[in-house]
């Protein structure tokens, strides 16, 4: 189903609310999968939420053989436990963020599309900029590209992306087989 | 009671060097430390999220709990130099919008046995001649009340305490004899700059380094893995808890205190420095006394603990009867450019610092500035696929995934440091915040003036110059000092002069007037030494005040 921008823009803010109010948006309904052991830092429905950022972020990480979206948000929780103050930001951000778009959107229901979601987070920015003089948008979808990629590059599977094999793999001054 | 003999306040660079110093001379020292004491096995860099996890002993006063120093909000950028604005690859194809002032100055820092050394890169430069001689050859900032000449033999003998490797052939510095150990190969993106460099008429040379490339007593060899920042997980680093410390326990005269923040010195009514007064991780008073006090705090929590003794016979803090405590403060003015090559150059692997190019330290010539300005490349920037992917590339999804293939292996930061010149009004002074025991933080007061903007410009030019003769692919971002200053190196705020009007220690790092303190860090310093990294310098001199210091108590006269 292809989605229009506004409906798409809809459907992504319900599901930011949900992340706080920790209420089931209506489209998560379609992405009803057994989850992996819940951790304090987000709500099954933030979970879910997470997973589809995740896959715009880094393709790959869906498509990882150990993985799917359930490895990611585990492992995105792992990391932000072991980040001082990473899910203090997190919640700070979630907040403000729900706060203003629901004052300014209708939550309209259906799943996001991933391969619109850089366009629609430029976008986001720019509103954001604009109408509200802040860059709070801009800051947290950043922190959320960031963490997405910690959780997927700092793997096995990461490494073996950019076939890359430990900083120590190699270990001659210029990376290659000692002599 | 006295503790020991001598008090060194500060296990960094400086501290650990006079310390051993104090040591070999039959002192008995206590060393004391804020921070805690590392093993190796804590520093994970073979572990798949050593990229992810904060270094255990890095701060960069983020927490409020930690810090020791207040900046407020930083100059109006001049519009003039924009082109020097920092920019990094963002999820937004149209970064968020520039400031308009320079961020608040920060202080990269390491607390620990170690100091700065646990993080540094090994790099072990001793300072040109005519850094010494600055306001005789260049007619600016200041001269050293001593000469490279003086210093030579103290430098000798640290590099033979850190395992210094390097190429003694460089027409920029004196003459000197070999290294203790020969220059470490040049890594295979080194090469290609050095390429670049000699089309330009320049010359990559290699960065002398405190990093073995074989094995020594109690040290592994360099494996190469290009993490010196995160602690050297072999000993190869000659870090100073792993290179200098070590022997002087074994002497029997050094005690080593972690956890003891320094705060003030207890001073007699006489003006004698009798000890110092700090607290423990429980914030609970401690007073240590002694015959005399070695100071290697830092450039900027020295003066903050110099300022912090008023009273008594010194009112304006000690030393500070001429206003000079904390004045004179160099940061670090770098240029970062991030360029990526059009071919696999394993640039996660090697030295981090292994070349650098000295031509800018010539005499001024037309458009150019008196500063000293040095060129390297910073292969550690990005480390691995972490870094790359978030710094190396930007956007997401596919077209990210796509050009990180491309681009990991391939990029690194070239950088430039150019020479910050001494200001009296660039200063630390007490500011209004206090830190967890009660003490007034440090206020750091520093602006760039108009020689500071252009001497970053010519870095950035001639970065711009080595980046296309050495054919580079993309450059994709910069991050500067012009709007983003990150002090890793800050000197100068008890400098050393025979003027006690215009200096705060003598040539041999004693207060003037009280021949019991000694400061043995950058606060000494007089200039930064044309670019060049401090640690070495600072260590000898550190050396040097210690051994005067030793003499002074033998004849009784501290």
């Amino acid at each position: 189903m292809k989605l229009g921008r506004r409906r798409l823009l809809g459907s992504l803010l319900s599901g930011l609310a949900a992340l706080v109010s920790g209420a089931p948006a209506r489209w998560l309904a379609a992405y009803a999968e057994p989850l992996v052991t819940p951790r304090p830092l987000f709500s099954p429905g933030s979970r879910r939420l997470l997973a589809v950022f995740a896959d715009a972020i880094v393709p790959e990480w869906n498509g990882h053989p150990s993985g799917g979206a359930g490895d990611f948000t585990a492992r995105f929780e792992a990391l932000a436990e072991v980040t001082a103050g990473r899910a203090d930001n997190y919640g700070r951000f979630f907040e403000r963020f729900v706060k203003e778009v629901d004052a300014r959107v209708p939550l309209l229901p259906g799943p996001p599309d991933p391969a619109e979601l850089g366009a629609l987070f430029e976008r986001w920015h720019r509103e954001f900029r604009t109408e509200t003089k802040t860059t709070f948008a801009a800051q947290f979808f950043e922190m959320l590209r960031r963490d997405v990629m910690r959780a997927y590059y700092a793997t096995p599977a990461g490494w073996r992306s950019v076939d890359y094999h430990g900083p120590a793999h190699r270990a001659t001054p210029d990376g290659g087989p000692r002599a | 009671m006295s503790d020991a003999d001598v008090l060194v306040v500060g296990a960094g660079a400086g501290g650990a060097v006079a310390a051993w110093a104090l040591v070999q001379q039959g002192v008995r020292v206590t060393l004391l430390e804020t921070g805690p004491r590392f093993e190796v096995a804590q520093y994970e860099t073979y572990s798949p999220e050593f990229e992810v996890r904060e270094s255990p002993f890095v701060r960069f006063e983020s927490d409020p709990a930690q810090r020791s120093y207040e900046s407020g909000e930083g100059e109006p950028l001049d519009p003039a130099f924009a082109e020097l604005t920092s920019r990094t690859p963002t999820l937004f194809s149209r970064p968020p919008r520039a400031g308009t002032r320079r961020a608040p100055f920060l202080w990269s820092r390491a607390l620990g046995v170690g100091g700065s050394t646990l993080h540094y890169q090994g790099e072990a430069h001793r300072f040109p001649a005519h850094a010494f001689r600055m306001r005789s050859e260049r007619g600016v900032a200041a001269d050293w009340p001593i000469t490279y000449d003086e210093l030579a033999p103290f430098y000798e003998r640290v590099e033979k305490l850190l395992g210094v490797a390097g190429d003694p052939v460089n027409p920029w510095k004196p003459p000197r004899g070999p290294y203790p150990y020969p220059a470490h190969p040049l890594s295979r993106a080194s090469r290609r700059l050095a390429e670049g460099a000699r089309e330009l008429g320049w010359e990559a040379l290699p960065n002398p380094v405190a990093i073995l490339p074989r094995p020594a007593p109690g040290r592994a060899p360099c494996h190469y893995c290009n993490g010196c920042v995160r602690g050297c997980p072999v000993g190869a680093k000659g870090s100073v808890d792993v290179a200098v410390l070590p022997e002087a326990e074994r002497s029997g005269r050094l005690q080593i205190v972690t956890g003891f923040h320094a705060s003030r010195l207890e001073h007699g009514k006489d003006g004698r420095i009798t000890g110092v007064i700090g607290f423990d991780g429980a914030g609970r008073e401690q007073r240590r006394r002694a015959r005399a006090v070695v100071l290697a705090a830092s450039a900027i929590e020295t003066p903050r603990i110099l300022l912090n003794s008023a009273g008594g016979a010194h009112p304006k803090g000690v030393g500070n009867a001429n206003d000079q405590v904390g004045r004179h403060l160099m940061e670090t003015l770098y240029v970062l450019r991030y360029v990526s090559f059009d071919a696999r150059l394993e640039t996660y692997a090697g030295i981090p610092l292994d070349f650098r190019i000295w031509n800018g330290n010539g005499a001024a010539g037309p458009g150019e500035v008196p500063h000293g300005i040095v060129l390297g490349a910073l292969a550690s920037v990005f480390e691995g696929p972490v870094g790359t992917a978030l710094e190396g590339v930007p956007g997401l999804g596919r077209a990210h995934r796509e050009q990180l293939a491309r681009r990991f292996g391939a990029t690194l930061a070239l950088l430039g440091v150019a020479e910050q010149l001494p200001r009296s009004e660039n200063r630390v002074v007490l500011g209004q915040g206090r830190d967890r025991f009660g003490a007034p933080l440090a206020r750091v007061e520093t602006r760039l003036d108009a020689g500071d903007l252009a001497a970053l410009r010519l870095a950035w030019r001639r970065l711009g110059q080595l980046a296309e003769a050495a054919g580079v692919a993309a450059e994709t971002g910069q991050v500067t000092a012009y709007d983003q200053p990150n002090a890793s190196h800050v000197a100068g705020t008890c400098r050393m002069g025979d003027d006690p009007e215009q200096s705060v220690v003598d040539r041999v790092g004693a207060l003037h007037g009280r021949p019991e303190l000694v400061v043995a860090d950058a606060s000494v310093l007089v200039t930064e030494g044309a670019g060049d990294s401090p640690s070495l310098t600072l260590q000898a001199l550190a050396l040097r005040a210690a051994e005067a210091l030793a003499a002074r108590a033998r004849r009784g006269e501290v």
